[in-house]
């Protein structure tokens, strides 16, 4: 599971217009709007939160149409869930664990799907990523409700989901375009070891990932900050159930969206399809 | 000792190559909106999968969009227990 930090402070676009969305807003059917308010997953100004607080990240605007299918999606999902706590009830044991599992299938379901969808540029085509990259983050609490909040020197760390999938993606195609042979390995490895990824490369040699997207971190008295995209090689890591052969681990960190340096490190912060500068650096610290 | 599994990399493109999980048709999506019963019943990968297809739909299909609104709007009749 790729993890984060979270930062208040947020990259310097320019703040979403108000009147806009309070035009989608009112453009919903009267009904709809009392149903969100009433038993939809997020209320109209929880949803209204998520909606500025997600075009803020992605220095875009969302269509009125996007807001009618969120609130759409809002009132299924409240309704799910009503259903799910008659029927099932909260089970107390292991709820974590199986959670987590829950979290990387589905990491590793819409990454498989977005990377089935590419176009003829061999780039994710942007609907589809953006799809899912609206779906995880607006219901992100109950897409990954078990998110394990870690604190690092007094700053929150949480793992998001579609920061998550976006990492796993900009790797592989970082990989890709180096040369490499990529797979996802069983769920278990990622929820046990944080291994995201199994890489072969052309001369044959099987590598795990573990790929992160932390803010940069202090590492020194003198107040040196980490780089925001690092890739270290290490060791045979001693996991079970890693595949025979494998001859060490890769830990990669790749640029947060709320970090000013993602938008330079990737071409669309929406696929996190990365530049071809990005490529470059990758490929030569790669073969390093 | 736990059991080590093989993942073949007999496929040079790797993860690339791999087939989508899941495609929908829209009755099938139009089916989680009128019964979220249904959907309870699916994992959360699934679950993401359903509603991903459903954004997309919703943005190319006016038909779509128009359908899964009357659905909406006919289930808020019913009572949810």
């Amino acid at each position: 599971m790729v993890d984060q930090l979270v930062e208040t402070a947020l990259v310097g676009y320019q703040v979403a217009q108000e009147g806009r969305l309070e035009s989608a807003v009112s453009g919903l059917s009267k009904n709809l709007r009392k149903d969100l308010n009433e038993r939809g997953e997020l209320s109209l100004n929880e949803l209204l939160d998520k909606v500025y607080y997600w075009e803020n990240i992605y220095g875009e605007k969302l269509s009125e149409g996007e807001f009618e299918v969120l609130s759409v999606l809002s009132m299924v999902l409240g309704t799910t869930k009503m259903v799910l706590d008659k029927s099932v009830g909260v089970r107390k044991t292991d709820v974590a664990k199986s959670a987590f599992l829950e979290s990387v299938t589905a990491q590793q379901e819409i990454l498989k799907t977005v990377l089935a969808n590419l176009g003829q540029d061999g780039k994710p085509k942007r609907a589809v990523a953006k799809s899912f990259a609206l779906v995880t983050e607006i219901f992100e609490d109950y897409f990954n409700p078990e998110k394990p909040k870690l604190t690092t020197l007094g700053v929150e760390r949480e793992a998001g989901l579609w920061q998550g999938i976006q990492g796993m993606m900009t790797t592989a195609f970082l990989f890709r375009e180096s040369g490499w042979e990529i797979r996802l390995p069983p769920p278990k490895l990622d929820v046990d070891y944080d291994v995201d990824l199994i890489v072969r490369s052309p001369a044959g040699k099987v590598f795990a990932v573990d790929i992160t997207a932390k803010m940069p971190q202090i590492i020194d008295d003198k107040g040196t900050l980490s780089e925001p995209f690092y890739l270290e090689k290490r060791g045979v890591p001693h996991f079970p159930e890693l595949p025979e052969g494998t001859r060490g681990l890769i830990r990669i960190n790749v640029p947060p969206l709320r970090h000013h340096s993602s938008q330079e490190f990737y071409e669309d912060r929406i696929t996190g399809f990365p530049t071809a500068g990005t490529i470059n650096k990758f490929t030569r610290q790669l073969n390093t | 000792m736990a059991k080590r599994e093989k993942i073949n990399f007999t496929n040079l493109n790797g993860v690339f190559s791999e087939k989508a999980p899941r495609s929908f048709t829209e009755e099938e999506l139009l089916g989680i909106i009128r019964s979220p019963d249904a959907l309870a019943k699916k994992g959360k990968a699934e679950q993401l999968l359903l509603f991903g297809a459903i954004v997309k739909q919703m943005q190319v299909s006016e038909d779509f969009r128009r359908e899964v609104l009357e659905e909406l709007e006919k289930s808020r009749q019913k009572p949810t227990g």
